[in-house]
């Protein structure tokens, strides 16, 4: 991003990105913002719509957990009428699922002002439920003491792309010491638009921030390697991958959770009702019987090809398995190697067409 | 959208030696099933193993159908469709090859090598093509040896 | 008028096929014989043909959503309900007059019974005759009972009783009873027809009748049609008839039996050109070495100049030489061809296979019945046409057929408009293309607005140079304006254009500005071209259309330049109008003719790249040359120079013939810039159909279904679709009214099979299924925006029920359970 303005924090830089979402509604800049918000008495900021400007000193912006993902709620809200522009406070992540959601026409990106936030990661729900009981100030703290953030979900240890893109403005923590200030960063367009009703003024990028940037991803590669590693060599076999997933319950939760799983419902949570008996009674015939529900390994092996040219790295698929099987881990294995293959990378850009709609005549088998 | 199983029953060559290798072979309708039609009027073999079954279209194959086929026990699985310009569809030949080139790197990462899953491109008056390709394809599987996921019987 | 008329269609190749089924889906009783076994004639020795290089035999049929037939490769053969179809028969002759003609059929082939023969073969061991083939591959021997066809299984045997000599060896040979000569002499006889269509093509030249560069003599110089064969039994190379060796050089040679006065073949027999083209650019696929030796490349259709630059590409050379004789070198066992491409520059070129070019036989006429009241006989059958105007030319015949028998029918279908299918149709443009489809399609009872942008109908077609066409037009214009089913939009436009096959919904604006919506079931896109434009450099220069309007506009008194110089191809058929117009070159060579005529001293200059003249219109360029009209040929790397000077033209030009540059003055200069679509790109707009670089609109498949676009519902035709001239493009008008109406026909019957449906409650309108449908039969729904399938348009491949990840795009539940269970 071309531009960036540092603004006061005084202690607070959550409260000071929500004074900010506060002046955009209240320029009507936008006539409504998306942004965590922990609404007593639950402890746990959620994904809340608001249109009240007096209302955002009660959200969490910078909070480092994500009680689902918000792209699939920005998404639905941005589908709403055109006259509505909403702001929306969103992770790297969430954007680029954002994006995948819109090239399968389930988002507006016209009806939205996207305002990312450089995340160095998200803590699972209960940890920060747990968390939060010790630490009053937990969201401001979190960014200075690097133990709370060692406790970050096991898929955000090794994400790479923890910069927002795509988004119109972007709220920087990296780098900063967020107690006394926070950067804010933007490029033409919509994004200046809302710095200039906000005031900001453009001024000089801490170089701090690049060796922040620089330090983080290289640790967050060397993690990313090693998970990697270890999953492609369990999954590589039969057996090593049933050793991951032969326990799955067939919650279906991973799919549910999942940002860009996009079906009213899944094919596979459907045919789980109307399995053909004569069938399962054939294959019960065989060595070693069958196992119920059947259709689980299908399942898995559906939504990888379904949506590994999709899959944007979020570990929401992880954090709410009940037995937690890996799937983030596995996920990203096989994504990495499909979105390799098809010159791909989901989110990256809201123009680049979806893989498999490309039916170029070009090039042999 | 008949898809019948047929296993050609083949005298004079050994077959016991890949008696439990299976290679199912998902043809287009127009173009490759005529071609193993024409391949039949000349008396053309190809291997037991192979079974043929018919799809109005390889843009109608599922990447489902694919797991489902590997899931299922079957070494290989061999793709024919139109050339690029001759499907009756138009494009569907397409669609098929980018949605296999979609699903490689998964199968691949599972444990499934990309070997076990082939496109061709047979035309309609290509018998000798289907057969010399079934039997190459046959040839590959038989030195990969059963697949991994053969008798584990998983859906 | 009957309740079905009864048609009998003569021939059962590309043209005989479809008029059969274009008449069967109007609702005729279809008669079809084919001399042959098997029908699709020259099309099954053509793996792949012009101008995709593609096999099509599965596209040949019409998809018929009404499910009573479907489309088959036609390799697998043929049926359909609505065609009583005789196999084997050729007519004889045809008696009595239009509703109560009858026909005698005899038999041409025997079949062998299929359900007795155990394909043996001892049948065709002990036959004598030996015949050629058209499908021979040269490694069976053909003999006059042989396999029905190259893709029949081996015990689908047929007898030629043209060559059969009824020794009857073959029935004694046979073991299982399954020959049976007596029914050789059987004949049918059909009465009570209606009308009947002659669509039996044109007989081959054969070289060795003409004694073609002693071709008997050579076994490597083989046809066109034997160069197929060769192709089609090919593996990675093409085999030698003589020896059986890798063919490495081939020549082509064009004109075989054709544009000859020695042969009394004054004619361009129109397709050889793309022919060997075709051969020549499959042959460098195999990497044989390709040379074509021509006169002029006569690449005259929309895409076909594209094709040759492709060709030319994958190197396939061009050789301007018309060959005196082709010798064999013995010792050598290859093929010399002596030639002299420029003067005093005698070449041997050697080659181990030549193709000879042949077209249609010079000798060959049209049966005896061919021009009697009743029998409709296709331009196919009259000249060698390409697929795509083999198919045109037997729609609209067979559209001519019909509307003739249907003269005295009455409006019946307005009531029809409350159903799901509107019966209308619009039709845009009202030139000699639109004002053809509108009148075909109110002959068959089908009610047309026509909306014409001009304040009078009747398009370029009233600027005709040609008296008859021009009346043609006017009547054409006058009987559409009082036609009850006509209604006549002038001065009008349309606006946009919605919905579906059978339900479209579109705005015009008439006359007074005023909009109003049309409900119609399909449309008729008719728009048109116009001349390109010339960059007029001063008063002498004229376009080719300017200058024959003045010199044929007085009649034989008018006045002509003393000189005059045309310039052909000006600025077109290279890079961004890459096309040729085919109407310049005989509108030139008229108007060279006319000028001489007018004024006999005068000094006629034609500076020309290929003189494209088809069919019998090869007559004026012979005609012109031997007036004294003085042709030059130039290459588009150095057109003529242009200057003017003291009110004279001067052209500069090098002559290659006379390897110089030469300057030649006229009082008049005329260019021919070709023609471009009228409104191509904005029509591909409103109806959402494609149209290409040039703004041409483009058909859904360039071989079998040319005047549909890729839109269900939607035709086109004339020069909105490509350059043609008056008699083609009435032509095309018809064959997209035919089509219009069998879809509508079609879409009226309550029987409509739907192949896919979409399940709402699953649906998260994702649109991948729009983006996967090939035929443009997904659309969302103008109210609700819900996924809709077009049965019109739908085909069944399955495309969107693969794309859509939860299935809400499924099979329809009668298919569903055909489809394989998979878990």
């Amino acid at each position: 991003m071309h531009n960036f303005s540092l603004i006061e924090t005084r202690g607070d830089a959550g409260k000071a990105v929500s004074m900010l979402l506060a002046r955009l509604l209240e320029q009507n800049m936008v006539q409504a913002v998306i942004v965590p918000a922990a609404v007593p008495p639950s402890v746990l900021p959620m994904t809340r719509l608001l249109n009240n400007p007096a209302d955002l000193d009660q959200t969490s912006p910078l909070a480092p957990v994500a009680g689902v993902s918000a792209a699939t709620q920005a998404a639905k809200i941005s589908r709403g009428p055109q006259e509505i522009k909403i702001a929306a406070v969103l992770r790297p992540c969430e954007i680029r699922a954002l994006v995948e959601l819109h090239k399968l026409n389930q988002a507006q990106l016209d009806n939205l002002l996207v305002i990312g936030l450089e995340c160095p990661g998200r803590l699972e729900n209960q940890d920060y439920i747990d968390l939060q009981d010790q630490n009053q100030d937990l969201d401001q703290r979190f960014y200075r003491d690097e133990d709370l953030q060692s406790r970050i979900a096991i898929t955000c240890r090794s994400c790479i792309d923890f910069l927002p893109e795509n988004a119109h403005l972007n709220i920087c923590v990296l780098g900063l010491d967020l107690d006394q200030q926070a950067g804010i960063a933007w490029d033409e367009g919509p994004g200046a638009d809302a710095a200039r009703a906000l005031e900001l003024k453009p001024g000089q990028e801490p170089g701090e921030r690049g060796r922040a940037v620089d330090s983080l991803r290289s640790q967050r590669e060397s993690a990313r390697e090693e998970v990697m590693s270890r999953s492609r060599e369990t999954i590589s076999s039969s057996s090593g991958l049933q050793s991951m997933i032969a326990h799955c319950l067939g919650c279906f939760n991973c799919q549910r959770a999942c940002p860009v799983c996009f079906c009213r419902e899944c094919v596979c949570s459907r045919e789980a009702f109307e399995q053909n008996l004569e069938m399962l009674h054939t294959r019960a015939g065989r060595t070693g019987g069958i196992r119920l529900p059947a259709g689980m390994t299908m399942f898995h092996l559906t939504r990888l090809a379904h949506m590994a040219h999709a899959c944007v790295g979020c570990g929401q698929c992880s954090s709410v398995c009940p037995i937690h099987i890996p799937v983030a881990d596995i996920f990203r294995t096989v994504a990495a190697a499909t979105q390799k293959e098809l010159d791909y990378k989901a989110g990256r850009s809201p123009e680049e067409p979806i893989p498999h709609l490309n039916f170029s005549t070009e090039g042999d088998q | 959208m008949n898809t019948g199983i047929s296993r050609p029953e083949e005298a004079g060559t050994d077959n016991s030696r890949h008696k439990e290798l299976d290679v199912l072979a998902l043809v287009c309708n127009w173009c490759t099933y005529t071609a193993a039609d024409l391949a039949g009027v000349t008396r053309l073999h190809y291997p037991a193993q192979v079974r043929l079954i018919r799809f109005m279209c390889t843009g109608m194959i599922d990447m489902r159908y694919i797991l489902s086929c590997f899931l299922d026990g079957a070494d290989g699985v061999f793709i024919g469709g139109c050339h690029p310009g001759d499907c009756h569809y138009l494009t569907g030949n397409l669609k098929a090859r980018v949605r296999i080139k979609g699903i490689r790197p998964v199968l691949e990462s599972v444990g499934i090598p990309p070997q076990r899953l082939r496109l061709e491109w047979i035309g309609a008056s290509e018998g000798k093509k289907l057969q010399e390709d079934l039997t190459s394809f046959a040839r590959v599987i038989e030195q990969l040896g059963p697949s991994d996921y053969k008798g584990m019987n998983l859906v | 008028m009957k309740e079905a008329a009864r048609a009998l269609v003569m021939g059962g190749g590309v043209s005989g096929l479809k008029a059969a089924m274009d008449l069967a889906r109007a609702g005729c009783s279809v008669f079809l014989a084919e001399k042959q076994a098997v029908p699709a004639g020259l099309l099954l020795g053509l793996d792949r043909q012009f101008p995709s290089n593609h096999c099509g035999l599965c596209r040949v049929l019409p998809p018929d959503p009404s499910g009573r037939t479907w489309q088959a490769c036609m390799r697998r053969g043929f049926g359909h309900p609505g065609i009583e179809f005789f196999p084997g028969f050729e007519v004889q002759d045809i008696q009595g007059s239009p509703g109560n003609m009858s026909a005698t059929l005899i038999r041409q082939t025997l079949m062998v019974d299929s359900d007795k023969c155990n394909a043996c073969m001892q049948c065709v061991e002990v036959c004598p005759v030996h015949m050629p083939d058209l499908f021979s591959t040269g490694q069976i021997p053909v003999k006059a009972i042989s396999r029905a066809a190259p893709h029949r299984p081996p015990h689908h045997l047929a007898i030629s009783l043209e060559a059969c000599t009824l020794c009857g060896r073959c029935r004694d040979a046979c073991r299982e009873g399954a020959i049976d000569l007596d029914a050789a002499r059987e004949e049918k006889v059909l009465d009570n027809l209606d009308f009947a269509v002659l669509a039996s093509g044109v007989e081959y030249c054969l070289p060795e009748v003409y004694n073609l560069y002693q071709s008997a003599a050579h076994a490597d110089v083989i046809t066109t049609l034997d160069f197929e064969a060769l192709l089609s039994s090919a593996g990675t190379d093409i085999m030698r008839p003589s020896d059986g060796r890798p063919v490495r050089r081939a020549a082509w040679v064009q004109c075989a039996g054709s544009r000859s006065l020695k042969l009394e073949a004054d004619h361009c027999s129109g397709i050889c050109c793309m022919i060997s083209l075709k051969q020549a650019s499959l042959a460098r696929e195999k990497d044989i070495q390709c040379s074509i030796f021509y006169m002029d490349m006569r690449t005259s259709g929309r895409d076909w100049q594209k094709y040759l630059d492709r060709a030319r590409e994958k190197g396939v050379e061009l050789i301007r030489c018309r060959p005196h004789s082709i010798e064999q070198v013995p010792e050598e066992q290859i093929l010399r061809i002596p030639h002299a491409p420029s003067p005093g520059n005698q070449q041997d070129r050697d080659f181990d296979l030549v193709v000879l070019s042949v077209g249609r036989d010079p000798a060959w006429k049209p049966p005896e019945y061919a021009g009697r009241e009743g029998v409709f006989t296709s331009p196919g059958s009259r000249r060698v046409l390409d697929i795509a105007r083999s198919i045109i030319a037997a729609s609209a015949t067979a559209a001519t057929a019909l509307g003739e028998d249907r003269q005295e029918s009455l409006p019946d279908q307005e009531a029809k408009d409350q159903d799901q299918v509107h019966s209308r149709v619009l039709v845009v443009g009202a030139g000699p293309a639109g004002l053809s489809a509108a009148l075909t399609l109110a002959a068959g009872n089908i009610p047309v607005v026509l909306v014409e942008q001009k304040d009078h109908l009747g398009g370029h077609g009233l600027s005709n140079i040609s008296p008859e066409q021009r009346k043609e037009v006017q009547d054409l214009a006058a009987r559409a304006m009082e036609h009850k089913l006509v209604q006549v939009y002038p001065s009008a436009a349309v606006i946009s254009c919605t919905g579906p096959a059978g339900g479209f919904k579109s705005r015009i604006r008439d006359s007074s500005g005023d909009e109003k919506e049309i409900l119609h079931g399909a449309a008729v896109l008719a728009t048109g071209g116009r001349a390109a434009p010339v960059a007029r450099q001063e008063d002498r220069t004229a376009d080719i259309f300017e200058y024959s309007r003045r010199i044929f506009a007085a009649g034989n008194s008018g006045e002509a330049p003393e000189s005059v110089i045309f310039i052909l191809c000006h600025n077109t058929r290279q890079e961004p109008a890459n096309y040729c117009s085919r109407v310049c070159c005989s509108l030139a060579l008229k108007s060279c003719l006319q000028t001489l005529s007018l004024r006999p001293e005068a000094e006629v200059t034609v500076f020309y790249r290929d003189i494209m003249v088809q069919g019998d219109d090869e007559e004026l360029y012979t005609r012109a040359r031997s007036e004294g009209v003085r042709f030059i040929p130039y290459s588009p790397d150095a057109p003529p120079s242009l200057e003017a000077k003291d009110g004279k033209i001067r052209v500069k030009g090098s002559d290659p013939y006379l390897s110089e540059e030469s300057e030649y003055e006229a009082e008049q200069l005329v260019l021919a810039p070709g023609v471009v679509p009228a409104a191509g790109s904005e029509m591909a707009r409103i109806f959402n159909v494609h149209s290409s670089a040039e703004g041409f609109l483009c058909e859904a498949d360039a071989k079998y279904r040319p005047v549909e676009s890729g839109r269900a519902g939607i035709f086109i035709c004339g020069l909105a679709r490509n350059p043609v001239p008056f008699k083609e493009a009435v032509l095309e008008g018809r064959a997209a009214a035919m089509s219009a109406l069998g879809l509508l026909k079609q879409g009226l019957d309550s029987r409509l099979q739907t192949f896919v449906r979409v399940k709402p409650a699953l649906c998260s309108l994702c649109g991948l299924c729009l983006e996967a449908c090939p035929f443009k039969a997904r659309y969302a729904h103008e109210e609700t925006g819900a996924m809709a399938v077009d049965p019109l348009a739908c085909r069944g491949c399955g495309a969107c029920v693969a794309v859509c990840p939860n299935k809400a795009s499924a099979w329809s539940e009668q298919l569903e359970e055909n489809v394989h269970e998979l878990n």
